[in-house]
């Protein structure tokens, strides 16, 4: 009796732990959730024979800290999804190949070249027709068709984004019916009005191709169950297909074999989840992964002295804006602002902070962009700091309200400049508070453009274009993206609505240049550098080229 | 006269404390013959109990044996190695101690515990081990043995404790039992029972006793010879008649005065002062502060256990040889 | 009998705690700063897209309608979506349990053959160097941080010595994980027979289990120490002795037996103060399990992970609890219930 007594308790406590064992039973498989089907055509068969798998097998891995899943390219916001769309969708046009100054291989932003479209017509900057590859078949086998691509566009139009957003202000395509099908291989846009930068916006990564017939036919019933499903099934026709994802683990790339270019050296591309920064570097060192993004500035020079990596620092157009009040009392008052950019060190920040991979911000935009001009009177100056506090009334700092300023989480080098900037406030008399928030806390501050908000917003343009960067971030807007000061002069507003139009460079830059003036005296940010974009990965892999997104471009890389 | 069983010499434990060396033992000697059953009595903290510990070589540190012999059976048990006196423990001596129930162990059954000591000592299967046991728990007065073994202690009360306890000393049917207080923490009747039982046991299989107890009235009863211990050393040893009839050390004396007699219609007087603590014992005879016939040798000089008349012995400069 | 409705009871009151868990973790997470709309559609999103999206996911109703609205998929087993790796929870979950629970049972199995031998040692051995040793080493396993062993063994026996796999998970790239049956691949490879997964899955487990197990050897091994303390000069073992049982009988059927009881009740308190440790770990050896997934949906604001993965530990909290004290009838027989 008393033994059975025993046994049953024990048989108990072990059900007690085999139960915890059952919850974890019939996990989730590891679905595949790719669109690989057979090809379903209604042409008669012909019999080409189709790519063959290329015989060797070449893997690219890359070490990556953290991963966001949504593939969608109209609500993508995250590099690593959107490098995953750029790899598996197609533009419908890129840019050209150059080496730029300092022998860094870049792109050439003034040579459109065509890409998923075979060739291209720009009619007065206002009717573009476009040609599309013969060949061009989305990663299912449906051929990628004037129609589909139409689709993509009304599908980018019917969702409202910043992608829509886009499309409709700063492209000129308002309705689906400036899209025209003239054949099944010719489409056609009329822009409402003349528009000197979109074909750039064509190249940007949220206008890629998707198939929308295959998100209709598999997504589900609603547009939300659609939406849904893209997001986590990338169906366009780049060089790519997604074959495996598995959250926190890895994301597997593969070759499409229906793509229509030249079939890519690594045909299998993986992306391996490793949080922690320095292992991320002794795996890259110790080559079990080909490339790590963003390795510590600190740890720069010891990977450029391995010689077993290559490490490519390039300048970006990128900005480290530092955005202030502008409606908000006392801050309204300009020579505040004023005060607070004379006392940024920001020779110090780019040295100490950015251990020297950043350019000094001259201005609102950056050197490289056409129109830029040195246009910022903000050298690091306290005496003038401290006098422009007396003009505006507030010597010595004495009854400014403490600033609090809001930093990201997980973000170390803005959290660093902050201090630098705080040290530097104290000394003219203004205190600033440092108030670390989560992303997503920092991410509706910003949107919702909170009063009196001060904060950083690094902003990269995707079109590299200086109307464009100056359209989000000086155009007066109460929310969203990216004037987060909600800086209005309605002469700037002016200048940059015909800067959208004008298609004579020289007039556009005259307005570019106006406006930096303007801004440059308003003061609703403060530029604080143009950091570089540092990727380092094994000296054996060749064909890297900077993007203006930043994005790799898989195909583009090979082997010895 | 034969070889007696078991030969304690000069025997001197002492426990190294954070206060300083404790003498629980200071240089005993007796001897305890084939058969016989020998009383160690003496107040608390007088050192029986870590002599009997001694005897089956268990002193754990911070104790120690610093000094003397034991002899059993003609054999120096203090070279014996660990091993060779894990052969000796359960199987030629064996020892049973006060409060039955906590000397058990509250996770195995009684029969487990009982039957694990046949078969260290003994090459048999589990079966007949198990056979052995019943017949034994039936032989100690246990009505259902089979039931009995499958309770664990907490089941059975003190008395039934202590015959199981007594079970497993006696199993493997040694020449030499050393009880320890048995009877402490048991209800009066049951004492009886168990102090009956063990001088059956004794008579029936042969076994030699050491019965430890600071209880006169137990001793008289049951031994043969009483060894007298007071402070860490031996006082007195006597044949148990001579010992109440003319006790010889003025310590017995004092011991006797202090118990309530039947026989004797005196009110009982008990000894004055206290045991002088093991850290710090008297100089000369450790008795002197509560003796009445102390002279100042006594305070010097340590008086010698030696041989007075009959086979008696006493530690006294004053009894008379 | 009775201990069947003793565990039920048990189990019954999972109901309450969780009840009450569920409440806890809905008001703060819903109350902490951050909107995760703009997680969702973008930081980007204009005010009007977020409006239309709180309304079209009820994230406008008064807190307690969202709440239950939150219970009422909770008892249908739906634990929301999770917004950051656009999955249903549930289904996050379970793809994560296994790994998390197969790097804590080896880490804590680990940790309890080597701690309890070793705190028994150091019992028997008291005050000699090597109870001085293990003495060390448990206050290293408090005092190290747990990061900090993992990095030194990751640097030296990965980077420096190349005989540990990388720091990658659970498996390398090329390898092919065992079909999936419980999700534990030493399980899984166990019982699809599957020796070469088997040894990759154990080569890649070692490290992260080491450095998670050094973490709960210390206490493990302290515990076993003074309660073996204690039994050693308990009667009962005398008794033992006494009675010519060898060494090995007394140390461990008499004393270890009846000194195992504060043991097993701390490896109910381990289990659940590692939980720490083990978001640590699966950072640095980047282990996908479920701490680090937790962790991740706090700071990305995900809600609905994190309430799950709180609503799961606590029941695993209750559960391991329950069997330890199932565990202890088993140990004691004087324990009932
Ligand atoms: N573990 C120990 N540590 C220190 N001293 C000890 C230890 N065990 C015994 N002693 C010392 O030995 C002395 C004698 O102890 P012992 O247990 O033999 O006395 P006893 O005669 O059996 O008394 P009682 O009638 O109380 O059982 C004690 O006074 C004590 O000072
Ligand atoms: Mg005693």
């Amino acid at each position: 009796m008393k033994q059975l007594r025993k046994w049953f308790a024990f048989g108990l406590a072990t059900v007690v732990v085999l139960s915890l064992l059952l919850a974890s039973c019939a996990p989730a498989a590891t679905e595949v959730p790719t669109s690989v089907g057979p090809v379903v055509t209604d042409a008669p068969v012909v019999t080409e024979s189709p790519t063959e798998p290329p015989v060797v097998e070449h893997t690219l891995t890359i070490a990556v800290s953290a991963d966001i899943a949504g593939w969608d390219p109209v609500t993508s916001i995250y590099w690593l999804a959107n490098e995953v769309i750029v790899n598996t969708h197609d533009t419908l046009v890129d840019y050209g190949p150059k080496t730029d100054a300092n022998g860094n291989p870049v792109r050439d932003i003034t040579n459109v070249v065509p890409n998923l479209a075979e060739s291209f017509t720009d009619e007065g900057g206002k009717v573009f027709t476009f040609v599309l590859r013969p060949n061009a078949k989305f990663n299912n086998g449906d051929p990628v068709t004037a129609q589909a691509v139409k689709a993509s566009f009304e599908r980018v139009l019917s969702i409202p984004s910043l992608a829509s957003w886009l499309l409709t202000d700063v492209a000129f395509v308002k309705t689906a019916d400036q899209i025209t099908v003239v054949d099944d291989a010719t489409v056609k846009f009329t822009l409402a009005d003349t528009n000197p930068i979109f074909l750039k916006v064509l190249a940007e990564m949220n206008m890629v191709i998707v198939n929308v017939a295959e998100i209709q036919a598999k997504g589900g019933a609603t547009a939300e169950d659609q939406q849904k499903w893209a997001s986590a099934n990338p169906t366009g026709s780049g060089p790519y297909m997604l074959e495996k994802y598995e959250a926190g683990v890895e994301l597997v790339l593969t070759a499409n074999l229906n793509y229509w270019g030249e079939p890519p050296y690594y045909s299998k591309v993986v992306y391996k989840i490793v949080p922690d920064v320095q292992n991320r570097l002794l795996l890259l060192q110790n080559g079990d992964v080909d490339v790590v993004y963003e390795p510590p500035l600190k740890d720069y020079e010891t990977l450029k002295a391995n010689p077993d990596l290559s490490v490519y620092a390039t300048p970006t157009f990128g900005t480290l804006f530092w955005w202030l009040p502008f409606n908000t009392p006392p801050w309204d008052k300009v020579e505040l602002r004023q005060a607070i950019a004379h006392a940024i060190p920001y020779e110090t920040i780019i040295k100490d902070v950015t251990y020297g991979y950043a350019a000094p911000a001259l201005s609102w935009i950056p050197l490289g962009l056409e129109g830029h001009i040195n246009a910022s009177p903000y050298n690091y100056d306290l005496v003038k700091a401290a006098e422009l506090l007396t003009t505006a009334g507030y010597p010595g700092g004495v009854g400014l309200p403490t600033i609090t300023f809001y930093a990201k989480q997980g973000v170390p080098e803005e959290e660093q400049v902050a201090v630098y900037i705080q040290a530097e406030l104290a000394k003219i008399g203004i205190t600033m508070e440092i108030q670390p928030v989560a992303l997503a806390a920092h991410s509706e501050k910003l949107a919702s453009h909170e009063a009196g908000l001060f904060a950083f917003n690094f902003w990269i343009p995707y079109v590299p274009d200086p109307i464009y960067s100056e359209f989000w971030n000086f155009k007066f807007s109460e929310s969203g993206c990216c004037n987060y000061g909600s800086f209005n002069d309605p002469s700037v507003d002016a200048l940059i609505d015909k800067g959208l139009y004008e298609l004579d460079p020289a007039i556009r830059n005259g307005y570019v240049e106006e406006v930096q003036r303007k801004v440059a005296a308003f003061v609703p940010s403060i530029p604080i550098y143009h950091p570089s974009w540092n990727v380092a990965m094994l000296k054996s892999i060749m064909g890297y080229s900077y993007y203006p997104d930043t994005l790799l471009r898989f195909g583009q890389l090979y082997g010895e | 006269m034969s070889e007696p069983l078991l030969k304690v010499q000069d025997l001197k434990i002492h426990f190294s404390t954070f206060y300083g060396v404790a003498k629980a033992v200071d240089g005993i000697s007796f001897e305890v013959q084939h058969g016989e059953a020998l009383g160690l009595v003496g107040e608390s903290g007088s050192g029986k109990s870590v002599t009997g510990m001694a005897i089956l070589q268990l002193i754990q540190p911070p104790g120690k044996v610093v000094a003397g012999d034991i002899i059993f059976a003609g054999k120096s048990l203090v070279d014996y190695s660990e091993k060779e006196m894990q052969n000796v423990r359960g199987s030629k001596i064996s020892m049973i101690f006060q409060n039955p129930r906590t000397c058990l162990n509250p996770v195995l059954t009684l029969g487990r515990q009982i039957d694990r000591v046949y078969l260290q000592h003994n090459n048999v299967t589990p079966a007949q081990a198990s056979e052995h046991r019943l017949e034994m728990l039936s032989r100690v007065g246990i009505g259902d043995p089979i039931r009995f073994s499958n309770n664990y202690p907490h089941q059975v009360s003190g008395g039934m404790c202590q015959r199981a306890m007594i079970v497993m000393a006696i199993i493997c049917e040694p020449q030499l039992v050393i009880a320890d207080e048995p009877t402490t923490g048991l209800d009066v009747t049951i004492q009886r029972q168990i102090m009956e039982l063990l001088a059956e046991m004794r008579e029936r299989m042969n076994e030699t006793q050491i019965l430890i107890t600071h209880d006169l009235g137990v001793v008289a009863e049951t031994c043969h010879r009483i060894v007298v211990m007071y402070a860490s050393r031996v006082m007195e040893v006597s044949p148990t008649r001579q010992l109440f009839n003319e006790p010889l050390h003025p310590y017995t004396i004092g011991l006797l005065n202090s118990i309530p007699r039947v026989d004797i219609d005196e009110q009982p007087t008990p000894l004055p002062g206290y045991v002088p603590n093991a850290l710090n014992r008297p100089s000369g005879c450790p008795f002197h502060p509560r003796c009445s016939r102390a002279q100042e040798r006594c305070q010097v000089e340590q008086p010698e256990l030696v041989p007075v008349k009959d086979g008696r012995s006493a530690a006294c400069f004053f009894v008379e040889k | 009998m009775r201990i069947i409705i003793y565990t039920l009871k048990r189990l019954l009151l999972l109901i309450p705690i969780l009840l009450g868990i569920s409440i806890i973790t809905f008001a703060i997470t819903h109350i902490i700063p951050g909107d995760p709309l703009y997680i969702l559609l973008s930081p980007y999103a204009k005010e009007d897209d977020i409006q239309n999206a709180r309304v079209e996911l009820g994230l406008d109703k008064p807190l307690y309608v969202q709440y239950g609205i939150y219970l009422n998929d909770l008892v249908h087993g739906d634990l929301g979506y999770a917004y950051r790796t656009r999955k249903p929870v549930l289904d996050d979950i379970k793809q994560r349990f296994p790994a998390t629970f197969e790097l804590t049972t080896l880490s804590l199995f680990l940790a309890v053959i080597v701690g309890v031998p070793l705190g028994v040692q150091a019992a028997v051995h008291r005050d000699t160097w090597f109870d001085h040793l293990v003495r060390i080493v448990s206050v290293g396993g408090v005092s190290i941080p747990i990061f900090w062993t993992g990095v030194v063994l990751i640097y030296i026996l990965y980077y420096k010595l190349k005989i540990a796999p990388p720091p990658m998970g659970r498996m390398g790239i090329m390898d092919t994980p065992p079909d999936t049956i419980t999700g534990m691949y030493i399980m899984d490879s166990i019982l699809t027979k599957n020796w070469v997964a088997l040894k990759v899955s154990l080569k890649y487990i070692a490290l992260p289990a080491i450095t998670l197990s050094f973490a709960m050897l210390a206490p493990i091994m302290r515990i076993t120490r003074n309660s073996m303390l204690e039994v050693l000069n308990s009667n009962f073992v005398r008794t033992a002795r006494s009675l010519g049982l060898s060494k090995r009988t007394v140390i461990y059927n008499d004393a270890l037996r009846n000194a195992l009881l504060p043991v097993v009740t701390s490896i109910g308190q381990i289990l659940g103060w590692s939980l720490g440790g083990e978001v640590l770990v699966e950072v640095v050896f980047s282990w996908p399990g479920l701490g680090y997934y937790a962790v991740n949906s706090i700071l990305n604001t995900d809600y609905a992970p994190v309430q799950g993965f709180v609503l799961l530990t606590a029941m695993i909290y209750v559960l391991v609890n329950l069997a330890v004290d199932l565990l202890y009838t088993v140990i004691d027989p004087r324990i009932t219930y």
